[in-house]
């Protein structure tokens, strides 16, 4: 990107918890962020880290009763989603903004044919004629790159395999040309040749609509293939967020570094990949001040009080007391 | 070193019914005249996307499924129809690792009596069970006071280290690891291999190590096999496979796996399609389909495996 973009979407102070039998679960606690226009913003973090969370609240589908949004407020083009009403974020959702889920195999309804399932978002928010859906539906099909749209359409989802499912559901999502998309582990159920077509895909198509992208992964490959600035969640909270490169380079919080030096990389018999001690945080029970600290092998005293945002750099933040010393 | 386990022009195909009456018969080959050895000590790697056959090949080598044809041999015995005793003897020598720690641990036993249930079905007295299973736990380096807990206490990592402690009580010479860590974070991933690699150099194991992520059999594996459609298309040693892979079905796969750097995001190839179906698949190069350097004869005549260089097996009509 050329020049820093004005932000499309801004997050502050987003607490979200869900109450279950055995207490209260802090999901996501106190995330700031924005993302700029046409920019791909990716969210990284481990399975519990309430990365996937997040991305449901930004399209208003936490699911209550159990789901709670505490506090916060999500700004889409300057308008807070959370004040609005439900029937003026199904306005939104799915027009402006677009959600692409993880496994395309449930996402579908497997009773009704993929064309009506295309077409859905596009009747409800732009009513129009019959024909004029249909044509519609053909094209987005075309443009995910469905061979023979004009057949496929009466198909149904099983029909199809899972690499033609997921560019159902792109479709599905790109029917209304969405400014937003949020793409929540687009392609972790596919296999890696199928995964290439779909991120070419998604990337060609963001880059010709000059779509805003949220891409929300545990992959990390895939964030340095695709993403512009990057944040990485742990337990519910930003530990850190920088341009791809910076993160790659030099990462600051002690998560961020233990997390790329635990991917495995080189051959048989090189040394031993590097572990992050400990157990992953029982999300019912987060530890006092910084989360990470029962893990993290330069924990201090100080430690007990939730560390500051800290700027690295005009773009780089990070959530650690020590991330200069260490 | 020795060769400990080898098959031989082994197939797997699963009859499939259909149409009226259920009359038709056809067969899905999941394996199709796969050979390969493992030798004693190393880890065997074999990679392939879903449906490719891996985890069958690796379920009949455990002698969960029958093979349709074909031989395996361990130890130079032929164990392809074994059956009662001497299979009871061959599964204490072979042991499994699966993919999903969730499936295979009983909810309702408590973690001591899963890990020392091979032995109880021994029939090994319970002072002897509680002491290999003390030993298992150090092995496999789990707090001991997580004896009388139930799986679902422990986090995805910790039942994967259950379930190595489990295939571990039997001394077995082999061990199968269908996936053992395609579930977990990778904090978790990165401890589990870590062990995998000191528990083969402590107990002199061998390892059949399936996976579909390319990073991760590079790290454990001494030779690679890659499958596709039920065929071995490549086998080599990990560092030449890596470094310099001859079959286009190899290349494109390693180049589809995006680099963990954003600045060494290398121009992938990007194959047509999906893979075929086994079902009745092509008499030719079951690669043809999908293939960015087919010609005519690779639709007619189906590629043997061929050794192209010393140890570096390739099956395709047109690699030097």
């Amino acid at each position: 990107m050329e020049k820093p973009k004005e932000p499309i979407l801004e997050v502050k102070d987003l607490q979200i918890h869900f109450s279950t039998d055995r207490g209260v679960i802090r999901a996501v606690g106190g995330v700031d962020f924005f993302v700029r226009k046409q920019e791909v913003w990716g969210l990284v973090g481990e399975s519990a880290s309430g990365k996937s969370v997040i991305g449901q609240a930004l399209v208003g589908m936490v699911s209550k009763p159990a789901g709670r949004i505490v506090s916060g407020e999500i700004l889409f083009k300057g308008e807070d989603i959370l004040k609005k009403d439900p029937v003026e974020i199904q306005k939104i959702r799915g027009n402006q903004i677009a959600f692409i889920p993880q496994d395309p195999t449930i996402a579908l309804n497997p009773l009704l044919n993929i064309g009506f399932q295309i077409g859905e978002a596009f009747k409800y928010h732009h009513v129009s004629n019959v024909n004029s859906i249909k044509e519609q539906v053909i094209q987005v099909m075309k443009l995910v790159n469905i061979p023979s749209p004009e057949i496929r359409v009466k198909d149904y989802p099983h029909q199809l395999s899972g690499g033609l499912k997921q560019r159902v559901i792109i479709a599905t999502a790109l029917s209304c040309h969405p400014d937003l998309l949020i793409a929540d582990e687009p392609t972790s159920a596919l296999d890696v040749t199928i995964q290439v077509q779909i991120l070419n895909l998604i990337r060609e198509i963001q880059d010709r609509f000059q779509m805003t992208m949220i891409l929300i992964t545990h992959n990390l490959g895939l964030v340095a293939k695709m993403c512009h600035r990057v944040a990485v969640l742990y337990c519910g909270r930003i530990v850190e967020e920088a341009p791809v490169k910076d993160l790659f380079k030099s990462p600051k919080h002690p998560y961020t570094r233990g997390l790329l030096r635990s991917l495995p990389k080189g051959e048989k018999g090189d040394v031993a990949l590097y572990t992050i001690p400990g157990q992953p945080a029982n999300p019912l029970y987060h530890p006092p001040g910084c989360h990470f600290s029962p893990r993290c092998l330069h924990v201090a005293e100080k430690c007990e009080e939730i560390p500051p945002i800290d700027w690295v750099s005009e773009d780089h933040r990070v959530r650690c007391w020590f991330w200069r010393e260490i | 070193m020795g060769i400990l386990l080898q098959i031989k022009n082994l197939k797997k195909y699963f009859p499939i019914e259909s149409g009226f009456l259920r009359k038709t018969k056809v067969d899905l080959k999941a394996v199709d005249d796969v050979s390969f050895e493992i030798e004693a000590g190393e880890t065997f790697g074999l990679v392939g996307e879903s449906g490719c056959g891996k985890t069958t090949i690796g379920k009949v080598v455990l002698k969960l499924y029958e093979a349709t044809s074909g031989k395996i041999l361990f130890r130079g015995r032929d164990v392809t129809h074994f059956q009662g005793t001497p299979l009871d003897e061959y599964r204490k020598d072979i042991q499994a690792v699966f993919q999903n720690p969730y499936a295979s641990l009983n909810p309702r036993m408590r973690i001591w009596r899963l890990i020392g249930e091979p032995l109880i079905v021994r029939g090994l007295p319970r002072k002897k069970v509680k002491e290999r299973v003390s030993e298992l736990f150090e092995l496999v380096m789990l707090p001991v006071d997580c004896a009388p807990r139930f799986p679902h206490e422990m986090s995805a990592g910790q039942r994967q280290q259950i379930a190595i402690a489990r295939a571990l009580s039997v001394n077995p010479k082999f061990i199968v690891l269908d996936e053992p860590t395609s579930l977990l974070d990778v904090s978790a991933q990165a401890s589990i291999l870590n062990m995998i690699v000191e528990l083969q150099k402590k107990l002199d194991l061998t390892y059949l190590f399936i996976s579909h992520n390319l990073a991760v059999v590079r790290f454990l594996s001494n030779r690679v096999g890659v499958m596709y459609c039920g065929k071995l298309v490549e086998l080599a040693e990990s560092r030449k496979l890596y470094i310099s892979p001859k079959h286009p079905y190899t290349q494109a796969l390693l180049s589809s796996v995006p680099a963990l750097d954003p600045d060494l995001q290398t121009q992938e190839i990007v194959l047509e399609g999906d893979v075929i179906s086994p079902i009745n698949p092509l008499s030719g190069c079951r690669f043809y389909t999908r293939c960015y350097e087919r010609k005519e004869a690779c639709k007619e005549n189906e590629p043997p495996l061929v050794e192209i260089e010393p140890r570096h097996f390739v099956a395709c009509h047109f690699q030097p």
